[in-house]
């Protein structure tokens, strides 16, 4: 039977994942620390922001369409709050039980056998319970490059609603 | 990440990124990104809610990216923005002594208590003109209660007094037909900064001139705020026995600029203060008169073409409620009048008022121009 990972292990390899897909798509990462908003880690492209937060598992729940992951609310709350001046998203990384299949070495480059999915919680409901709730996240709605451009086109949103030409 | 708690809001920040040359480029309720123009085309994001929760870590980064396209440490940054609507006075006490930044309890008592008596004195010179108070006006320490003090800072010993700023091309525009009174609290911090440092500097040119100050020279400095009161705060520092000699610093907001012709620092020491004494006492027996100064916008014009003079409404807070106050102006000052209305210029008047309860506040005026407190007359 395979172990269990750390969480420092987990964290670190979701991490190396999002880094590998930012440094591809030419944004640049910030906030690495744990902070107090809810957040892992903090996309930038010419002053535009996406926060994301990081959660990774050996043993994905599966639903119909796609995987859920019970978030606590405290973080749910920040992350949808409609005032933030980025959207908050929750990542989802799943690796293979066996750590020792996380990275695969071939001869002309290193795999991370791990893959990843996104929802985005920026202006979601209230809701209902009182310490978890449990996230959607579409498979279809897998975590690539392609899916950063989709966030910061949010956070292009939030910023574009007055135009230029402000006092 | 800098650990540092941001002490600011958006409005801070935005009037800072105004100054130093950011312009706004795109802006929705929750954000607004601002450009740098320039070969580095840097860009950052600016957040508007400051309830939201990823305020502070957004207004974090931002202070880091400015410490680095600034090359200041984010402290220094911090504080520009933060103060970036404060005008603050540093008095700073010196002694040959004085070598670890300590001061006897004494003399910082001293410094503490002379720090709100120049401050009380500016502001009633800012009311009245007068060479000797003995009364202050209510209006006057209300403001000393108002300022703020900033932390101590070591090196010699500083006390930094925190007032309000506020630039009036945000507040007045062309054709102003009323005043507000909140606007008109903050401004009336500005001027009392003003009037202390026009006050402090004449005082000073006193002080360094190669004669003693003549009658003349004397009450000439009552109408720049020269007072009794403000020549006795200044000596009972200096005169301690472990202050040598006191330093004051005028750190100008930068939204609102300068006001015209004060100095940014003057110094006292023991043999400067004996010409402010010198000025004290001529003051204290001066014969009481006294000059009232009203501030405020042109709302009321009116001239019949054969006139010689013109009348003219000047809204003003008299103890601290909306009044106009109405005056009688011969040619030159009328149109001066008619420009401070149409460009939306705050004026200064000095004269003579009455204002009986329930009647109309009258003036009669001495003087009449823009505000010079304000450096809004462009």
């Amino acid at each position: 039977m395979a172990a269990e990972a750390t969480s420092w292990q987990k964290e670190q390899v979701s991490r190396a994942y999002v880094h590998a897909l930012a440094t591809q798509g030419g944004y640049t990462i910030c906030d690495w620390n744990v902070d107090k908003d809810g957040v892992d880690v903090t996309l930038r492209s010419r002053g535009l922001m996406v926060d994301i937060q990081l959660k990774c598992t050996q043993n994905p729940r599966t639903i119909r369409s796609g995987y859920s992951f019970d978030l606590d609310i405290e973080t749910y709350d920040k992350l949808r709050d409609p005032e933030r001046s980025a959207p908050g998203h929750l990542a989802l990384l799943i690796v293979p039980r066996d750590i020792g299949r996380w990275v695969i070495h071939q001869p002309d480059s290193i795999v991370l056998a791990c893959h990843g999915y996104w929802s985005s919680l920026y202006g979601m409901e209230h809701a209902p319970g009182s310490s978890t709730t449990a996230i959607h996240l579409p498979e279809h709605q897998e975590l690539t490059v392609k899916a950063m451009g989709t966030m910061f086109d949010a956070a292009r949103r939030m910023t574009n609603s007055a135009g230029p030409g402000l006092n | 990440m800098a650990d540092i708690t941001p002490d600011f809001g958006p409005e801070e920040i935005r009037s800072y990124l105004k100054v130093t040359g950011w312009a706004p480029v795109s802006g929705g309720a929750v954000a607004e990104l601002w450009t740098l123009p320039g070969p580095a085309d840097e860009v950052v994001l600016v957040p508007m809610k400051p309830g939201a929760p990823d305020f502070a870590k957004r207004a974090r980064i931002l202070i880091q990216d400015l410490s680095r396209i600034e090359c200041e440490d984010v402290q220094t940054v911090h504080d520009a923005i933060a103060t970036i609507y404060n005008d603050v006075t540093d008095l700073r006490a010196s002694h040959p002594s004085m070598s670890d930044g300590s001061i006897p309890l004494e003399s910082g008592y001293e410094l503490f208590v002379s720090a709100k008596r120049l401050r009380v004195a500016s502001a009633a010179a800012t009311l009245r003109r007068q060479g000797h108070f003995r009364n202050f006006p209510p209006r006057a320490r209300d403001q000393a209660r108002e300022v703020r003090l900033g932390q101590t800072r070591r090196g010699s010993y500083i006390v930094p007094i925190i007032s309000q700023a506020r630039s009036p091309e945000d507040v007045y525009s062309p054709r102003q037909d009323h005043i507000d009174v909140k606007i008109e609290e903050t401004l009336f911090d500005r001027r009392v900064t003003a009037t202390m440092s026009r006050a402090l500097g004449v005082l000073g040119d006193m002080a360094g001139a190669d004669h003693e100050p003549t009658p003349s020279e004397i009450n000439d400095s009552i109408g720049e705020g020269v007072s009794y009161e403000l020549c006795k705060a200044l000596a009972k520092v200096v005169n301690t026995e472990s202050v040598s000699a006191l330093d004051v610093t005028f750190n100008w907001s930068r939204v609102a600029a300068p006001p015209p012709g004060t100095p940014t620092r003057v110094e006292f020491n023991r043999e400067a203060i004996e010409i402010v004494d010198l000025v004290s006492e001529q003051l204290k027996s001066k014969i009481h008169t006294r000059n009232h100064l009203i501030y405020g916008v042109v709302t009321d014009l009116s001239r019949h073409p054969n006139d010689d003079t013109g009348h003219v409404g000047v809204q003003t807070l008299l103890q601290r409620r909306s009044r106009t106050v109405w005056m009688d102006l011969p040619d030159r000052e009328y149109h001066t009048a008619v420009r401070c209305h149409d460009a939306g210029i705050p004026v200064r008047v000095s004269g003579t008022l009455t204002s009986p309860p329930g009647g109309l506040a009258r003036m009669n005026v001495s003087a009449f121009g823009p505000d010079p407190s304000l450096g809004a007359d462009n």
